[in-house]
């Protein structure tokens, strides 16, 4: 009899080692338009994309699941409700109204308070933004400030300018010299100390409030916040925490195309070993750079420029000159390093890992293995370098140079060198 | 108290072994088959989350254009043209939209890409049959 139970229970095991999970992914994006409006009294309307991109959260439903339609609407009006709630609170660009027609107290609200003396009672989450970026500004030495807006909108202005490379002497400040003043302007109101940074926002924890100061007493160029940098990721982080309140652990959630944070654990067959990342190769329009396979939970965050044939200006024929919109606070300019900067992490947040890797678009390799090491060790970084040769942009190397290669799964494009930092 | 495990099998033993053995054997082959076919790409065209055309990418022979038509759709800002290229991938063109979010996409051919379109509550993506789905990012 036991010899008997014995191989029943060697038939189930080896039965259940055999066996993946069977059914099917979907995506979902969110149900409701955005409208923002150019005045506080919210009557000229435009219909906005949550944080100007597209946010997709992709579910796993199990074949065995009886209530998938019930699971797939919860999940949605999840989605919709947050992803909403918070594109109008970090939206700095248009007023919101509440659903009793009152003005939401937003980033727009706050900018526009500069200098007034006024408290702007805000929503606790929007407080607690706020101060976490206010603690990033060290952790990173600055590079990561939330007082760009300014220079944000000038290379936006460059960047729909630009028809060709050609174009590079009526619009960039390397070689224009009106230009170069206005940049210069700029820089100049953002807060670049820390003592300045931290005078810049007075908070009030007892009511939420923040009085956004006159620090250089200036009224030709000021400072103006964007939560660019981590709006996204924050707003992921929430969304996520609500999903698996509510039980639901299948999934990833897509921000902008360039985040993703898992549920749970990634769903794969046992034989795959992993789910598969790929990155995209900037050069192409969908070709990939490098791919890995991770297996437990996890958030990876890829910044850079994307843009296939935008993304440069050539000086004089020989200097190319990266143009993106993640710019060093301190020089105005973006740098040069790299075409991306990509993180995985299984311990950080989504928001941590946008500021990361906003910062470490701007810091040479050394630098940003000195934050890792600060942070200790919690992420590991694939930084995609490009390098042209003699000024021809039809003639360049990639390199990835990666701190981890995930298990041994780290597969690189043909084509692209791999270079381990330890 | 007699011992009732005991190592020495009879016949019975031996055969109900090897069917074990064999029906392990042949659970393990046809999942790990199933599990090599990387499944092909279907484009799942949705609108309001719902999806409304599934098209296998992979068993294409020619070009082809999928429209959503603003008269079946009301809510349509427009027709919605889903243009499918059998060497480029899939792409939204010519959307009557506020903001052509959509459009700066280009084209996708990978699986787990999405192109969306907020204000007309369209997502064009590529799935796979396959639960080993590759997430693109970038």
């Amino acid at each position: 009899m036991k010899k008997k139970v014995l191989l029943l229970s060697i038939i189930s095991i080896l039965c259940l080692t055999s066996c993946d999970r069977k059914g099917s992914w979907q995506s979902f994006t969110i149900q409701d338009e955005i409208i923002g409006y150019d005045d506080t009294n919210c009557t000229i309307g435009h219909q906005v994309d949550p944080f100007n991109t597209s946010m997709v959260v992709r579910y796993f439903f199990d074949k065995k699941n009886k209530n998938a339609d019930e699971i797939k609407n919860n999940i949605i009006n999840i989605y919709t409700d947050e992803i909403i709630r918070f594109h109008k609170l970090f939206d700095r660009h248009y007023y919101y109204a509440d659903s009793n027609g009152n003005l939401i107290n937003n980033l727009k609200v706050i900018n526009e308070s500069y200098g007034t003396n006024e408290e702007i009672q805000i929503d606790k989450d929007l407080y607690d933004c706020l101060k976490f970026c206010y603690s990033s500004y060290s952790l990173t030495n600055g590079m990561f400030n939330i007082f760009t807006g300014g220079l944000t909108d000038f290379w936006e202005g460059c960047f729909s300018s630009y028809n060709n490379y050609m174009d590079v002497y009526d619009y960039d400040p390397y070689v224009n010299n009106d230009a170069k003043t206005r940049l210069e302007n700029l820089v100049s109101a953002i807060p670049n100390t820390l003592e300045n940074y931290n005078n810049q926002l007075t908070f009030n924890e007892e009511n939420y409030s923040v009085k956004f100061n006159n620090i250089l007493n200036s009224s030709s160029y000021r400072p103006y916040i964007s939560l660019g940098g981590i709006a996204k990721g924050y707003a992921t982080d929430k969304v996520k925490q609500k999903l698996i309140d509510n039980g639901y652990k299948d999934g990833i959630l897509f921000s902008g195309g360039s985040s993703l944070e898992s549920l749970s654990e990634p769903i794969y067959t046992k034989k795959s070993g992993g789910m598969s990342i790929e990155t995209r190769d900037p050069n192409s329009f969908d070709g990939s750079a490098f791919s890995i396979k991770v297996s437990n939970q996890f958030n990876y965050s890829t910044s850079g420029n994307y843009t296939v044939n935008k993304h440069y200006c050539v000086i004089d024929g020989v200097l190319v000159l990266n143009r993106h919109h993640i710019i060093n606070p301190f020089t105005g300019y973006p740098e040069s390093y790299y075409r991306s900067v990509s993180i995985l992490s299984y311990s950080l947040s989504s928001a941590y890992l946008d500021i990361l890797s906003t910062a470490l678009m701007n810091m040479s390799i050394e630098e940003g293995m000195k934050l890792r090491k600060d942070l200790n060790y919690q992420f590991d970084t694939f930084y995609l370098v490009q390098k042209y040769n003699n000024g021809n942009l039809k003639d360049y190397s990639l390199k990835v140079h990666y701190t981890n290669n995930v298990n041994n799964t780290l597969e690189l494009a043909n084509g692209i060198e791999g270079v381990y930092e330890k | 108290m007699k011992n009732n495990f005991s190592l020495k099998f009879n016949i019975f033993d031996i055969l109900i072994a090897i069917l074990a053995i064999l029906i392990s054997v042949s659970s393990i082959i046809i999942v790990n088959y199933k599990a090599n076919s990387n499944g092909d790409r279907i484009i799942n065209i949705q609108y309001q989350n719902t999806s409304i055309a599934k098209i296998n990418y992979d068993e294409l022979k020619e070009d082809m254009v999928y429209v959503i038509k603003k008269e079946d759709y009301p809510d349509l800002y427009g027709d919605f043209t889903v243009e499918i290229s059998i060497d480029k991938g899939v792409r939204v063109h010519n959307i009557t939209c506020p903001n052509h979010t959509c459009e700066k996409y280009g084209y996708i051919s990978k699986k787990g890409k999405s192109i969306v379109c907020i204000p007309n509550g369209v997502i064009v993506s590529i799935e796979s049959e396959s639960i080993d789905d590759v997430i693109s990012v970038g």
